[in-house]
């Protein structure tokens, strides 16, 4: 079962510390998202598991060995670059054709080879085409199948969908997770967008201040960011401050009053006098009070903005928190409303 | 294997052989040279009158800047006219503006003398005409002549630089200005005009410094009334045999074309910072207004009177024989004749001197083709170190560029005070001519090479590298094959610039063997209507390998570029 495993990566970049300590693993049959903003490093990573830079410290295993010492060409590992760098000189089968032809894979098993990856990108008809001829959307299927030809033993792309529109993005993205899932290979996929990152991904990982903050299983990351800063860069905003006052029943004080008692989940995560975040799940408003409400918060609609298939609703609460939630209906501006929050709506974040 | 490995690792880690070897050559062949001027000028001082090189210097600068003002004039209109309308054969016009630019010098004075000489078309059909015994219209040996070779030469400079400028113009820049207000001329003052300030600054200071730095359009144009620095050094070197002063006027020169080369640098650094992408063909149409077409046509009629015309009449005097040969008491028997062809390579053994041009025209073959590979060579080595090394290039740029902007004259008097002492007769050294043009090609085949090669992305041999390319296939797959185009554009450069070098061969060649511009040269100076036809003849078959080769550069640069 192959296995690339990344541990613990250190890298200056012009006199500061771009990676401190990456560590993380992939397997075959899975994607690994790793996800962070521009510049934190994330395009670095790949290039070191590629071998086109060094790390300063820290290895990289694949199946248990270290490969630090493999040059770049002998390691058999798929990059996709960002700007797709296909060969300007070569055509589109040329382009696919290279990497077989550097394993010195016989001619005509090379063309059935080629034909097969242009199969798989819908690309058959353009073979013999310039890739300068190509649209942006076209360069990248001819990237992808350049870099799944030779079969290699991992994938690796690089923001793959950048540089493309919103609606091919969404096209091409549901291929790449079909395809993904059936090559089998382990990739890795890189990417500031969350909302690719939740459909591509098995697994992600979050990458900031050069280390690894979280990872582990998408649907489990989403369910409980590690800190607020994975909490706003998957996209939840509604936080509260607050300080835990007694563990059992877990209750937290906030600007909204006492909040509790909390899934006894948390419990083990917290001591009294704790100073923690409170993230309330945007699919919560609730306005009707329930025997297993925890807390009712008041507020009053700052704003409701339709986006298409419901609205979001920005609730000015306690002292001028705004929160967002969707609602199906618009809500006028300045209706009063109470909140009740089920223990299922809230999350506990440590600082 | 494993040998060839070691190689490459010392070869990366020290990279001293990648620019080493260029390096060394240039400092042979340029500083040598350059350093025994100076010896010859501080121990025979005695012979230097400071004095008379006030007036060469003040001349040269004159005609420069004359020459600089009249090319502008005429350039600048053309470059507009380029860059923003569609014209029926623009492509041709486009290529055979170019072609004055890479002509010789010598084909350019003979090209004039078949025009407007005393036995040039205009003067012989005047005297049909009138009935005149003399020729009416003088143009050899005058001010104006110099002139305008200048401008025939050089207005592919202006209309290069500046037109792909003003075409590369993003169009959304001036149309965001008339949509924010502007009238068109507001648009063209505050926002095109600035914009193309720095453009037209450095092509016409790379006008100013050829134009400064000419010499065969001074010596056979201009005559012995006009004497640049170039043509002052020439005679003081070759006539009065006094290198001290030769070598003060060298070096007066060269500091005269350093500071212009630092200006220049300075003026075009960074020159291409505001000029995006564009797509094929957006910002040029078709001349609507009557006053447009008006433009249009006389930018056409201007150009080819001031660029194809003198050509034509050149390629015409060498098939067309027009008067008597001289001694010959028939009646002229004008009418097409290929004689002057066939003559080149008749061996007429009439003096001990003579040397048949069909000699002429294998050792400029030779020497081409030896400096095209010595040249394309180095340049390719340097432009590799430029590009790779940004530690080195630093102070390696200005360095390699140093021939650039020392002249042609100087560089061949260099190398007859260093390699061959104090005979200027001759020289023992028969390769001292392709190396000598090889100094002069090779900045030209640098900045061929190295902007293409810097445009590389990093990723593209990084993606071969991933697929399994290693570092040597990678480099020969990816690498070479792209730049493979830009190797050829160079090597074309350097092949045309040696054929038609002039000013440092004359110094350096032997009497016995001379190139074609050196054989022009002489058969111009000699009397009798065959010898001009023979001058003629060969001057047009410069001109047909200029147009090949002008042709094929047009035709690789625009294959390039792949989208265009």
């Amino acid at each position: 079962m192959d296995k690339l495993e990344v541990v613990n990566l250190h890298k200056m970049f012009e006199g500061a510390p771009l990676l401190n300590g990456v560590s993380f693993s992939v397997e075959a049959g899975e994607t690994l998202c790793l996800l962070g903003s521009s510049g934190s490093g994330k395009s670095t990573i790949l290039r070191i598991i590629a071998g086109i830079e060094t790390q300063d410290s820290g290895s990289v295993f694949w199946n248990g060995a270290d490969i630090s010492g493999i040059p770049v060409h002998r390691r058999r590992f798929g990059l996709m670059f960002q700007d797709y760098a296909l060969f300007p000189h070569l055509t589109v089968s040329e382009n696919v054709a290279f990497g077989l032809r550097m394993q010195r894979v016989p001619r005509a098993q090379v063309e059935i080879h080629v034909r097969e990856a242009l199969e798989r990108v819908n690309m058959t008809a353009f073979s013999s085409r310039r890739v300068t001829d190509l649209s942006g959307g076209e360069q990248q299927r001819v990237a992808l199948a350049r870099a799944l030809a030779p079969r290699p033993h991992l994938l690796m792309l690089d923001e793959p969908l950048a540089a493309l529109d919103r609606s091919l993005r969404v096209e091409l993205q549901e291929e790449l997770r079909e395809l993904l899932h059936q090559t089998g290979i382990p990739a890795i996929y890189v990417t500031h967008d969350q909302e690719e990152a939740i459909l591509l991904g098995d697994r992600l990982a979050l990458l900031h201040d050069g280390r690894i903050v979280q990872s582990g299983p998408t649907e489990e990351v989403y369910r409980q960011p590690a800190n607020t800063w994975v909490a706003h860069f998957l996209g939840m905003t509604n936080l509260l401050e607050g300080r835990v006052l007694g563990s059992n029943p877990l209750m937290v004080a906030t600007d909204c009053g006492e909040i509790g008692p909390l899934s006894p989940e948390y419990t083990g995560l917290s001591a009294p006098g704790q100073k923690v975040y409170l993230l309330i799940k945007p699919a919560a408003l609730k306005f009707d009070p329930t025997p297993s409400s925890i807390c009712s918060i008041s507020g009053e609609v700052a704003d409701s903005r339709f986006l298409g298939d419901h609205y979001r609703v920005f609730l000015r609460v306690c002292s001028d928190t705004i929160m967002e939630f969707t609602s199906s209906e618009p809500l006028p501006q300045g209706r009063k409303l109470s909140l009740n929050l089920q223990p299922d709506d809230v999350v506990l974040i440590r600082e | 294997m494993r040998m060839v490995r070691g190689l490459v690792k010392a070869f990366k880690s020290s990279g001293v052989l990648l620019w080493g070897a260029p390096l060394a050559l240039l400092l042979v062949f340029f500083f040598v040279p350059m350093a025994a001027i100076l010896k010859v000028m501080f121990e025979r001082s005695g012979a230097i009158v400071f004095t008379d090189t006030l007036r060469p210097l003040g001349f040269t600068f004159y005609q420069a800047a004359l020459s600089t003002v009249l090319t502008l004039l005429l350039g600048l209109p053309a470059a507009y006219v380029f860059a923003r309308y569609d014209f029926p054969g623009k492509h041709l016009m486009r290529t055979l503006n170019m072609l004055p630019f890479i002509l010789p010098t010598v084909v350019t004075a003979a090209a004039f003398n078949a025009l407007l000489g005393p036995r040039g078309w205009v003067n012989l059909l005047l005297m049909q005409i009138t009935g005149l015994q003399v020729p009416p219209v003088t143009f050899l040996n005058t001010f104006t002549a110099i002139l305008v070779a200048h401008v025939f030469y050089n207005l592919a400079i202006i209309i290069r630089v500046v037109g792909s400028a003003w075409s590369q113009l993003d169009p959304r820049l001036e149309n965001s200005a008339r949509v924010l207000g502007a009238s068109p001329r507001r648009a063209f003052r505050e926002v095109i005009f600035p914009i193309l300030r720095r453009p037209i600054l450095s092509a016409a200071l790379l006008v100013f410094l050829f134009d400064f730095t000419s010499f065969g359009v001074i010596l056979m144009l201009g005559g012995a009334g006009f004497a640049t620095l170039e043509v002052a050094i020439y005679s003081q070197a070759l006539h009065f045999l006094n290198l001290p002063m030769a070598g003060l006027l060298s070096v007066m020169q060269l500091a005269s074309t350093l500071i212009i080369l630092l200006l220049y640098g300075r003026v075009s650094h960074g020159e291409d910072v505001p000029l995006f992408p564009r797509l094929h063909g957006e910002g040029t149409r078709k001349p609507r207004t009557l006053l447009e077409k008006w433009i249009v046509a006389s930018v056409i009629v201007l150009l080819f009177l001031f660029q194809v015309l003198p050509l034509l009449a050149l390629a015409g005097r060498s098939v067309i024989r027009v008067e008597a040969e001289r001694g010959q008491r028939t009646e002229v028997q004008a009418g097409f004749t290929l004689d002057y062809y066939r003559e080149l390579f008749i061996n007429r053994q009439q003096s001990i001197f003579y040397v048949p041009p069909s000699r002429a025209v294998v050792n400029s073959m030779r020497y081409a083709g030896i400096t095209t590979v010595i040249s394309v060579t180095a340049g390719t080595l340097l432009a590799y170190a430029l590009v790779k090394r940004p530690r080195i290039r630093r102070w390696l740029d200005p360095l390699v560029m140093l021939p650039f902007g020392a002249s042609a004259v100087t560089l061949g008097l260099g190398f007859i005070i260093a390699f061959n002492g104090t005979r200027l007769s001759s020289t023992s050294l028969p390769w001292l001519v392709p190396l000598a043009h090889s100094l002069i090609a090779m900045p030209f085949v640098l900045r061929t090479i190295q902007p293409v090669l810097a445009s590389l992305p990093e990723s593209l041999r990084q993606s071969a590298a991933v697929l399994g390319a290693s570092p040597l296939r990678a480099w020969w797959e990816v690498e070479v094959k792209l730049i493979s185009r830009s190797l050829l554009a160079g090597g074309l450069f350097a092949f045309t610039i040696s054929l038609g070098e002039f000013g440092a061969t004359s110094f350096i060649s032997r009497p016995e063997n001379p190139t074609l511009p050196v054989a022009i040269f002489r058969y111009l100076g000699q009397p009798g209507g065959l010898n001009y036809g023979q001058a003629m003849a060969m001057a047009t078959i410069l001109i047909l390998i200029c147009a090949i080769s002008i042709a094929l550069l047009e035709r690789l640069s625009h294959a390039f570029v792949g989208n265009d």
